[in-house]
């Protein structure tokens, strides 16, 4: 691969080797296709690599990925938001001793939510952000985002039915 | 424990074992990366200011479809009106087409590619084959060639702005107003095998959210051309924030799908949806789609 053999900009590929797997976690809880989370977080990786000087003066790094996988996320939801693409697929990054039952079943359930709430149960309680910080990630209102939550996770318990015990346990 | 630590426990406890093998995603984003880059540069040292309001996604970049002259947007909404089209021209309702939501043109009576159906308004430009700029269709079409493709096709005094920088070839995404509100474009050339057929859902999809008042309801056809295309026309379901639109997928005999979206507002930022109906009728937005413009 000729390509690796010129210089990355300083510090992007420690960023991105140490950050890829977090990333790829959340887009592909957020997209729910393995695939499609590779994909996104190659785009995500991609466009850092395109903007990282400037990014690196002006903003902090983590958020800015954070953002363009959101972006890249919900871009791709409008675009396959009548579900004719693609569909789920369990890649086999998970180790076979993991609850694979439980993640298929939150993965599921998650699917159905809109993008947007989707996005925001993922990055409050997968990332731990705060409604203020996913606000910001968003370019929406904290009442925006407190709204989308409320109703994600109400849709969620919802959706999970008899299972719903796994979010109380 | 709260409720909420016990969502975050139970996120945790699904994603702790999943321990992808990122090296191969690590090194195609950054080719991926480089290859933007490369694009950027040339664009740019290509001075061509278009080409690089398409690469920077700048607002600033807003230009009207076409050169200002016999109609404006405004204008082309009286050529809708004479020519028996919607009492407001330019916003599409079920009537536009002069069929109800949820019937089509009848299989393999498809109109000659680019000419716009019945209904559709003579202000909408006819892009002629040949027209656009070295195409090189099946997805390779560069954002330069799609937008300027694409103006040749919007009514006169309707303006683009905004093209997002994010994506590659063989897709666009834009903020499209013919002065009645801006609204989410995307429009996209797949090339063959990329995506599965369209088809439509039975039952239809629900909506997610409100559907704004007076808008077009849900509907979805399959259509057969004479061409031999096979095409999706259907008009969307609102999600929570009343945001829907036209979705058009036009896949042609050589594999090449056409795919656009048009929507009633603006998504991709704060999220602004004051439009009952998206702009254009669907016959409208079918001729685009269909135009031989995409496939040379």
């Amino acid at each position: 691969m000729t390509e690796r053999g010129t210089d990355a900009p300083p510090g992007y590929r420690e960023f991105a080797t140490a950050r890829a797997s977090q990333l790829l976690r959340i887009a592909f809880l957020m997209c729910g296709d393995w695939h499609e989370a590779e994909d996104l977080v190659q785009t995500t990786l991609a466009k850092l690599f395109v903007a990282w000087n400037r990014v690196q003066r002006r903003d902090s790094v983590e958020a800015y990925a954070r953002r363009v996988l959101l972006n890249a996320f919900l871009s791709q939801r409008r675009l396959r938001r009548s579900g004719e693409l693609p569909v789920a697929e369990f890649g086999d990054a998970g180790r076979a001793d993991v609850d694979t039952d439980l993640r298929m079943t939150l993965v599921a359930a998650l699917r159905r939510l809109p993008p947007r709430s989707r996005a925001v149960v993922v990055l409050r309680y997968v990332e731990d952000h705060s409604i203020e910080s996913v606000a910001q990630l968003m370019d929406v209102t904290p009442s925006a985002v407190k709204s989308l939550n409320t109703r994600g996770l109400a849709q969620l318990r919802e959706l999970l039915g008899a299972d719903q015990d796994m979010l109380r346990s | 424990m709260s409720a909420d630590d016990r969502i975050a426990d139970v996120f945790s406890k699904v994603i702790k074992d999943l321990d992808p093998a990122i090296g191969d995603i690590v090194r195609n984003g950054e080719r991926l990366g480089r290859r933007m880059r490369s694009r950027r540069r040339k664009l740019l040292a290509a001075g061509n200011t278009v080409a690089a309001v398409a690469v920077v996604g700048a607002v600033v970049g807003m230009y009207q479809a076409r050169p200002p002259g016999v109609l404006s947007a405004a204008g082309a909404a009286g050529s809708s009106a004479s020519s028996g089209a919607s009492a407001s021209p330019g916003i599409g309702h079920p009537g536009d087409t002069g069929r109800p939501a949820g019937t089509g043109r009848p299989s393999g009576t498809a109109r000659p590619s680019g000419t716009g159906s019945k209904g559709s308004p003579q202000s909408w430009p006819v892009l002629k084959p040949g027209s656009s700029p070295s195409v090189s269709a099946g997805g390779g079409m560069t954002r330069h060639q799609m937008l300027h493709t694409l103006r040749g096709m919007l009514p006169a005094g309707s303006v683009v702005s905004d093209v997002r920088a994010d994506d590659g070839r063989g897709s666009l995404e834009v903020d499209y107003n013919d002065g009645q509100g801006a609204v989410d474009l995307m429009l996209d050339v797949f090339g063959p095998g990329t995506i599965q057929s369209a088809t439509c859902p039975n039952p239809l999809w629900t909506d997610e959210g409100t559907r704004p008042a007076g808008a077009l309801p849900i509907s979805c056809v399959m259509r057969t051309l004479a061409d031999g295309s096979v095409e999706r026309d259907a008009v969307m379901y609102a999600d929570e924030f009343g945001f829907y639109g036209y979705d058009i997928y036009d896949q042609r005999p050589d594999g090449i799908t056409v795919f656009i979206q048009v929507g009633n507002g603006i998504l991709h930022t704060l999220p602004q949806v004051d439009r009952a109906t998206p702009p254009g009728s669907m016959a409208q937005w079918e001729a685009v789609v269909e135009n031989p413009a995409w496939h040379q």
